[in-house]
């Protein structure tokens, strides 16, 4: 009967987001449609797909594991913030996107800087950080499996049942493309964050009911490392790292893009605020107050599964489980879009010879094709026993965030040419790959700053370096201007839009 | 560099983004940086001392994170760019 209960609430779960995806089908008339929606979602809808993207099923598992373990300095500021940083990117990469008819992030580093090959490494660098999260996420439905099995269900087989039921979502993703991605955002996004919150809150009252108390937790969980520790800045890099790389990850960044207008998207970070405040720190809050909890400190990463069964038995149990089921499917939904619009847009797409672009209709067939290879190597992959698949997360992690330096300099200044954006990506990207193999979780030289901070020291140096040493010829000059000077376009249609690359060398 | 002459036109871009915000938000924002990012004010959190019935690191972790929530909040209905620009919805 208890089976019946978990694993019957995750098949209708599963069952509703089909009929919303069902009822909701719309085709695609082309590529624009299909990567960005048409650009033709409200701030609530972007709101939710932002925190399905940002928020991932993970936030439940190893997040809350890792703060129940090591106490407040878990627990970031990041979250709070990267609202500030989308709204503050709305204007100008809402408008470009309409203008440009953009429709991955590559697309804008290019028109940024008038280069193919800052939109190759950008791609990559997306691709190859995006591709272990997404392991990662169909390993959490795993989890979510296993949990729900009460015993049942080997982890093994677990991972494999989730596997194959994400793959199977995928149908859904690969045939409707970002739009079916945000409409079934919107209800995931509820049950995860809103629900979520609500459940979080409601397991805190319980806690407490119970005579737990935040007095009783040893005060190592409330230390944040000092100057006189050899990790005195880890703290920072816990909060700078995930801030810089918040807008950096692909599948994020493309939500700007399917907004209906530029108050869309700043309306979607209104919203995200408040919501951030209440989920993030319920959550963290739930963790830290749990961390005295022997079943808890047993084993942290399936802390919320446990703490929902010893409150309200299998029927709470169910409603956790859906609501880790919810944020995960949303976040490997828009990673396996982002990855296949890259894939085709800004590899394939652009290593074809000029004569032989490719059209509307080979764009959306080549990332369709993408996204179920994608979708089938990350499920094999995920059934396998990767013991070091986070710590590989986490270097791709280092890697992502090489992005920021070109990304926020082309967005918020003229400043920088295409030979400091490649040479900066590719020099930061070196430095974290030599200093990962020696200090994969932080560099005792540099006070705890991680691998991917360092690299950033270098990325930006290059960046800087190269753009005071290198002129920008007078085309170049008069095409920036253009390009920053009329943001009174915003709301081109694509019949409007003109090209990406103007100049750009082969 | 940008290479824009000083006696640039008054309504030329210049070399950084303008936005439609008033200063104080501009400052509000300013301040949501420090307060995230300043390493000793991360060290001075450090502790179990109580500050209004909370442990220190958490009232600095929930304080400032509530700031900067309502800064976004803020910034929304005080952002001039949006004034034409809010039918978008549906």
């Amino acid at each position: 009967m208890a089976l019946f209960i978990t694993y019957g609430a995750l098949a209708l779960f599963f069952a509703v987001v089909v009929l919303i995806l069902q009822r909701s089908y719309v085709a695609d008339r082309n590529f624009t449609d299909f990567a960005v929606a048409g650009r033709s979602f409200s701030g609530f809808f972007q709101a939710m797909a932002f925190f399905n993207t940002y928020q991932p099923g993970f936030v439940f598992l190893g997040s809350f594991g890792f703060i129940a373990k090591t106490g407040v300095v878990g627990m970031g500021i990041s979250t709070l913030l990267a609202p500030v940083v989308m709204y503050l990117m709305a204007d100008r990469v809402w408008t470009w996107g309409a203008k440009y008819d953009l429709r991955t992030q590559p697309d804008l580093m290019a028109l940024r800087y008038d280069s193919r090959g800052v939109r190759i490494v950008a791609a990559l660098v997306g691709i190859f950080g995006l591709f272990p999260w997404m392991v990662l996420g169909m390993q959490s439905l795993g989890a979510v499996f296993y949990a729900l099995s009460l015993g049942h269900l080997s982890f093994t087989a677990s991972v494999v049942l989730g596997v194959v039921v994400m793959t199977i979502r995928q149908i859904w993703t690969i045939r409707m493309g970002m739009r079916g991605i945000v409409i079934s955002d919107l209800f995931q996004g509820v049950i995860a964050y809103l629900f979520g919150s609500a459940l979080i809150i409601g397991l805190i009252v319980w806690l407490y009911a119970g005579g737990a108390s935040l007095a009783a937790l040893p005060a190592e969980h409330f230390q944040i490392p000092g100057p006189e520790t050899d990790s005195s800045l880890l703290f920072l890099s816990l909060t700078l790292l995930p801030l810089l790389c918040s807008l950096c990850w692909p599948d994020l960044f493309v939500r700007l893009y399917t907004g209906s207008g530029v108050a869309s998207v700043k309306r979607s970070s209104a919203y995200c605020a408040p919501i951030a405040l209440v989920f993030v720190s319920s959550l963290g809050f739930l963790a830290l107050l749990s961390s005295g909890r022997p079943d808890v400190a047993a084993n942290p990463d399936a802390a919320w599964f446990t703490l929902a069964l010893a409150a309200g038995g299998p029927l709470l149990l169910a409603l956790a489980g859906v609501v880790v089921f919810a944020a995960s499917m949303g976040n490997i939904d828009a990673t396996v879009q982002s990855v296949g619009a890259q894939i085709a847009n800004d590899i394939i797409g652009v290593l074809r010879p000029e004569r032989e672009a490719m059209s509307e209709r080979s764009l959306m067939l080549t990332s369709q094709i993408s996204m179920a290879a994608i979708t089938l190597i990350s499920a094999t992959i995920a059934c396998l026993p990767l013991p070091a698949l986070f710590t590989i997360a986490l270097f791709a992690f280092q890697i992502m965030v090489q992005l920021s330096v070109p990304l926020y300099f082309g967005i918020f200044s003229k400043f920088g040419n295409r030979q400091g954006a490649v040479g900066g990506m590719l020099a930061g990207i070196v430095t974290v790959c030599v200093l990962q193999l020696a200090w994969p979780i932080g560099v005792p030289w540099a006070y705890g700053l991680t691998t991917g901070a360092l690299g950033l020291a270098v990325n930006f140096g290059v960046f800087v370096v190269a753009g005071l040493l290198i002129r920008r010829s007078k085309d170049e000059q008069a095409r920036l201007d253009a390009l920053f000077e009329n943001m009174a376009t915003a709301g081109a249609s694509p019949q409007q839009t003109e090209p990406i690359l103007q100049h750009a060398e082969s | 560099m940008s290479g824009l002459a000083d006696n640039r036109p008054k309504n030329h871009p210049g070399p950084f983004m303008r936005m439609p915000l008033p200063l104080f938000i501009k400052i509000w924002f300013g301040l949501d940086l420090f307060l995230a990012l300043f390493p000793p004010l991360h060290w001075a959190a450090s502790g179990t001392e109580p500050i209004l019935g909370m442990p220190k690191p958490l009232f600095y972790l929930y304080g400032t994170s509530l700031f900067i929530g309502a800064s976004v909040v803020a910034a929304y209905f005080c952002d001039r760019g949006l004034g034409g620009d809010q039918s978008g919805e549906h």
